[in-house]
């Protein structure tokens, strides 16, 4: 396993193992996210207290979860840079923080839209909202540094001290329903407990979940897959692999 | 016929679940269509740099 992850390093073997795994993962997204949604909408019973509009459940848990886990392999991504000088991790932090703002957004909308019935407020200064507002605007900082750096492998390093100064954020939006008396509810889903809601509400949340972890990888390793041949073009295997020969 | 508007009025809160789910399904499609463009972009500017040389 682990000479196999080694392996990857290589931006010759990332770029042929990634070509036979982005269609797989593009059909899995569909199948998840298609399946996941129908079933979320139309078969999921409604909830006894928040009545259907707890289906918002099926967007903002799965984007949320993303946002967290994101900037989570980002931080894994920067030790890996800074520690053992894997260049593939480096080019892969700004990919996913772009992805990882995506998602920080669509959960910070989601979770005003379904705020509103509930609550009777698009937002309040919660700590857990609050919290991952912060992870959003973490993920924009670390954009904008990338995108200030002409030579890309310094502006790697510059940003991947960035992203493990924010790792402190992660515990703390967590956490924040546990330390806080907040608005926001507590964890619908956890590694270490049983899931609070309903299995035939919980099945379709866990394709919706599956199927943004399917998007978000096909994106990030279909943005890789250009980012990897535009550095190593001097190398001998791009102008192979532009020519079909290794694909 | 009724049951559909009864299905898509989902109790009142169709108004924030819909555009929810249109929104993000937008979000996701012109995220995921943008990635490919711009691999297909990288492709091409790779091509007539070799073609260049």
């Amino acid at each position: 396993m682990w000479k196999f992850l080694y392996s990857l390093a290589s931006p010759k073997a990332f770029y042929l193992f990634t070509s036979k795994l982005l269609p797989w993962l593009g059909y899995a997204t569909l199948f998840f996210l298609i399946f996941g949604c129908g079933w979320g909408l139309l078969f999921a019973p409604a909830d006894y207290l928040q009545g259907n509009v707890f289906r918002i459940i099926y967007l903002h848990v799965p984007a949320a979860f993303l946002s967290m886990a994101l900037y989570g392999w980002l931080g894994f991504l920067a030790i890996l840079l800074l520690v053992w000088r894997i260049k593939i991790a480096g080019m892969l932090l700004s990919i996913v923080a772009r992805l990882g703002a995506l998602m920080a957004f669509v959960a910070l909308i989601t979770g005003s839209v379904w705020g509103k019935p509930t609550w009777g407020t698009w937002w309040i200064w919660d700590a857990r909202l609050t919290s991952e507002l912060i992870l959003f605007l973490l993920y924009c900082a670390i954009i904008a540094t990338a995108g200030v750096f002409q030579n890309k492998e310094q502006g790697d390093k510059v940003v991947a001290i960035l992203a493990l100064v924010g790792l402190a954020d992660l515990p703390i939006i967590h956490y924040s329903v546990h330390w806080w008396n907040t608005l926001h509810q507590s964890d619908t889903l956890s590694l270490f407990s049983k899931p609070k809601i309903a299995s035939s509400m919980l099945y379709p949340l866990l394709f919706m979940i599956a199927g943004f972890l399917c998007y978000s990888l096909w994106v990030i390793l279909m943005k890789a897959q250009g980012e990897l041949l535009m550095r190593q073009r001097r190398q001998n295997w791009v102008k192979a692999a532009l020519n079909g020969e290794q694909r | 016929m009724s049951q559909f508007i009864e299905w898509a009025a989902m109790g009142g809160y169709g108004v924030y679940i819909w555009p929810t789910y249109g929104v993000v399904t937008l979000l996701l499609i012109f995220n995921a269509v943008n990635t490919r463009w711009q691999y297909k972009k990288t492709l091409n500017r790779l091509r007539a740099w070799f073609a260049s040389k």
